[in-house]
């Protein structure tokens, strides 16, 4: 088990990253927090050991999006209605910044980790396919329509 | 499109409240198991003051018997508590049932039965009432009898009387164990 100051250097580290993958998977605040919870609560308990802060991150990402998954699929919250009402954007977030992460959110779930991953986080198509275990041609294929549906609801610029 | 987005989820950060609440809830079950230790023995000590209390509280120390013509008897624990009324003959049974003065402290019992309608119609038509205060220790017994005492003092007809030891049997066997602090109001 992991000490209390390795857990809170981790925290300090990936708290952020954990927080947007949970964002962009559950909308609203209490799951998000069920998820970093368990998340944080994964790390202390692995015996994992992280050969850099890279690899370190990419098990963070994969946990992160693991937990999302699971709790999605959890049998209660089959059984409940969603309330999208209740959908998690940063209250004090500029409105431009808000419009777009609700473009994001609204993106069918499967291209909303390889838009955060690759725009944000920076990550290739290949380290993502390797990140998520996903065959390299269908991340580049993930990428191109997710792009392609951001752009038709938020205009501007295709980047490359 | 690239900075657009990076611009948004710049904007997004765990809140300290998050990490902070995280942080405590996986700590936090170790810090209290340690306490668990303190909170058994807690616990135990809580469970046996309780069976002693208990015990003590349900334990008579001493007897009020009342004989008219329904006859009593009342148990009284070291609190001066009724922890128990026993009818010994079957219109005492029957007062017994009617009249509630469980766990009351027992002068406000004897104060209740004596007000009950039935011993009332008997003290109305000049019968005689003893009262017994019978325990094992003296000065209980003689503090006991003065507030019996004082409980009837405005009854004519109403002996009070004060015994030795447990057990109670019938009024002839009470009567030999009478001592000398034997007060007949009816004189007074």
């Amino acid at each position: 088990m992991r000490s209390e100051q390795e857990t809170a250097a981790a925290i300090d580290r990936h708290a952020d990253m954990v927080r947007r993958l949970c964002l962009i998977h559950l909308k609203n605040q209490a799951d998000s927090e069920d998820v970093f919870q368990t998340v944080f609560m994964k790390y202390v308990l692995s015996s994992a050991v992280f050969e850099s802060e890279e690899h370190e991150k990419a098990w963070f990402i994969r946990v992160t999006i693991n937990a999302c998954r699971d709790l999605l699929r959890s049998f209660l919250r089959s059984r409940t209605v969603p309330l999208d009402e209740l959908i998690d954007l940063p209250a004090d977030a500029p409105s431009e910044s808000r419009e777009v992460l609700g473009a994001v959110l609204e993106l069918p779930g499967k291209y909303r980790d390889v838009v955060y991953l690759h725009y944000f986080e920076g990550y290739t198509a290949p380290e993502i396919a390797g990140l998520m275990k996903k065959n390299v041609n269908t991340v580049y294929s993930l990428l191109a329509r997710a792009k392609k549906l951001l752009k038709e609801r938020l205009g501007g610029d295709e980047d490359a | 499109m690239r900075n657009r987005l990076q611009t948004a989820f710049s904007g997004v950060h765990a809140e300290r409240e998050i990490k902070e609440r995280t942080l405590e809830r996986i700590y936090a079950p170790a810090k209290r198991g340690k306490r668990r230790p303190l909170a058994l023995a807690a616990a135990c000590l809580a469970l046996v003051l309780l069976c002693v209390g208990g015990g003590m509280f349900f334990t008579p120390v001493s007897a009020i018997g009342i004989e008219i013509n329904p006859a009593l008897q009342l148990k009284i624990n070291r609190f001066d508590i009724v922890i128990g009324v026993k009818g010994l003959n079957q219109d005492g049974r029957r007062i017994a049932e009617n009249t509630s003065v469980l766990f009351s402290e027992y002068s406000e019992a004897i104060d209740t039965l004596l007000n009950s309608s039935e011993i009332k119609d008997y003290l109305e038509q000049g019968k005689e009432m003893d009262i017994y205060v019978d325990c094992g220790d003296e000065q209980r017994c003689t503090r006991m009898l003065e507030r019996v005492e004082g409980c009837v003092g405005g009854c004519g007809n109403v002996t009070c009387h004060a015994g030795n030891g447990h057990g109670h049997g019938n009024g002839q066997r009470r009567q030999q164990r009478h001592r000398n602090c034997h007060k007949n109001h009816q004189s007074e």
